[in-house]
């Protein structure tokens, strides 16, 4: 019969204290303190609950990472133009957009160093071409889009000095959009269009390798779509589509490793789905506990964060962050 | 019986853990009700959070309860608003 001794090449150890989880996974060890047979394990990612938004909001810019990211305006109904910072605990509330509020916004940049831009103001089809520079500590307007519109996507993982947005409903388009802007610190540029027309197309990676997942061709649900482009800093590509269609999902990570949680799917559900990109094909993981459409989102594939949405009640504040791998130190129990 | 049933307030980090999400099936919705795994851990975790725990009718009735008052309220909107969001929907809780 194997022995652990003959399987590790050393007896089980005494400690005082549990070992460093990621470190301990494999072995098994006798807690001294709390008398008991202890083993670590490596599970699947998967969410946790955050700190909650002073704000419940959906359709905000955001950006950032899971320990430092940000939230700035959003609805319904064009309530907000708060500005709020997450440390990995807890929401604070700062200086408000200057332009407004507007919900169906997107952005860009990190906690100190951010872009806001487009969104509605109402009536919704009042689209906007507003974009607004973060220093830290309050927004300033800086050089308009030269595409209105609202309910787009962007590259969130960018610097506030190189981003990238696409797609959306513009009000001058009459309708979806294929068009794509980049930002270079200053003003826009008009890129190479998207190949297909769509709103609630979220986007994540950076300005010169970025997606645009999933979304709505007829602004509609009945138009959910699961195309996935992939923007290489000249041209975009289809790419692996997601397994369920949805619009407004909240995304994280880069274009070789990335997420795409919540949203709205077809028959009406607020997703729960979180669904993970390879750089080729979307495999369906972990749920979060709360679906949403239009939440914050932002972070990496392995340490990713979804905050606010909106639901078929009311807008949320709630805030899941997502790890994988998920380390745990379980106790021997004999029964 | 796969899941159970509770009333509970999320009091943000550390209401629910990954390995709590690993360990047991978790699922929030309107009124704070909570559809949780029924094994030992998802027991265990309605104790921790100080959960009241409902039938599924009790649970389903204050998800339905809070629909109806924001159908009320969308009802209530203007049509700006209606156009650009969707009217709440009843769906059957897990």
């Amino acid at each position: 019969m194997a022995t652990y001794k003959g399987i590790k090449g050393v007896k089980v150890q005494s400690k005082a204290s549990d070992p460093t989880t990621s470190e301990a996974v494999g072995t098994v060890w006798y807690n001294t303190a709390t008398t008991g047979l202890k083993y670590a394990i490596e599970g699947a990612g998967a969410w946790a609950s955050g700190g909650a938004l002073n704000t419940a909001r959906g359709g905000g810019a955001s950006g950032g990472i899971q320990s430092a990211c940000w939230f700035a305006g959003g609805g319904p109904g064009v309530t907000g133009a708060d500005m709020e910072t997450y440390n990995g605990s807890t929401w604070t509330e700062l200086g408000n957009l200057v332009s407004g509020a507007r919900d169906n916004l997107e952005g860009f940049g990190t906690t100190t160093a951010a872009i806001a831009c487009g969104g509605y103001s109402n009536p919704p089809t009042s689209g906007r071409d507003s974009t607004e520079s973060w220093n830290g500590s309050s927004w300033s307007e800086t050089n308009n889009l030269l595409t209105v519109r609202y309910n787009f996507g962007s590259a969130i993982g960018s610097p506030s000095t190189a981003g990238l947005v696409f797609g959306g409903i513009s009000p001058s388009h009459g309708t979806e959009t294929i068009n794509n802007e980049s930002w270079n610190g200053t003003s826009w540029t008009e890129e190479n269009n998207m190949l297909t027309a769509r709103a609630a197309a979220t986007g994540t990676g950076i300005s010169t390798a970025a997606l645009a997942v999933s979304g709505t061709t007829t602004s509609a649900l009945a138009g959910v779509t699961p195309i996935v482009e992939e923007w290489n800093g000249t041209s975009w590509t289809e790419t692996g589509d997601v397994n369920t269609a949805r619009m407004g999902v909240g995304t994280a990570g880069t274009t070789a490793l990335a997420l795409a949680f919540g949203g709205r799917q077809n028959p009406p559900v607020y997703s729960a789905l979180t669904e993970k990109f390879d750089g080729t094909s979307w495999t369906e993981v972990a749920d979060l506990a709360t679906g949403r459409i239009n939440p914050g989102g932002c972070g990496s594939e392995l340490a990713g964060i979804c905050y606010g949405g909106d639901s078929s009640t009311a807008p949320q504040s709630v805030t899941e962050e997502w790890n994988d791998p998920v380390y745990a130190i379980k106790t021997v129990t004999v029964s | 019986m796969a899941n159970t049933y509770c009333t509970a307030t999320n009091t943000g980090k550390g209401f629910f853990t990954h390995e709590d999400r690993n360990d047991f099936y978790l699922s929030g919705h309107a009124g704070d009700v909570w559809v949780v795994g029924n094994n030992a851990a998802g027991v265990s975790w309605i104790n921790r959070v100080t959960g009241t725990g409902k039938t599924k009718p009790e649970a389903q009735a204050i998800v339905d309860g809070k629909i109806d008052e924001a159908i009320v309220a969308y009802d209530a909107e203007t049509a700006e608003y209606k156009a650009d969001h969707s009217r709440p929907e009843k769906y059957i809780l897990p």
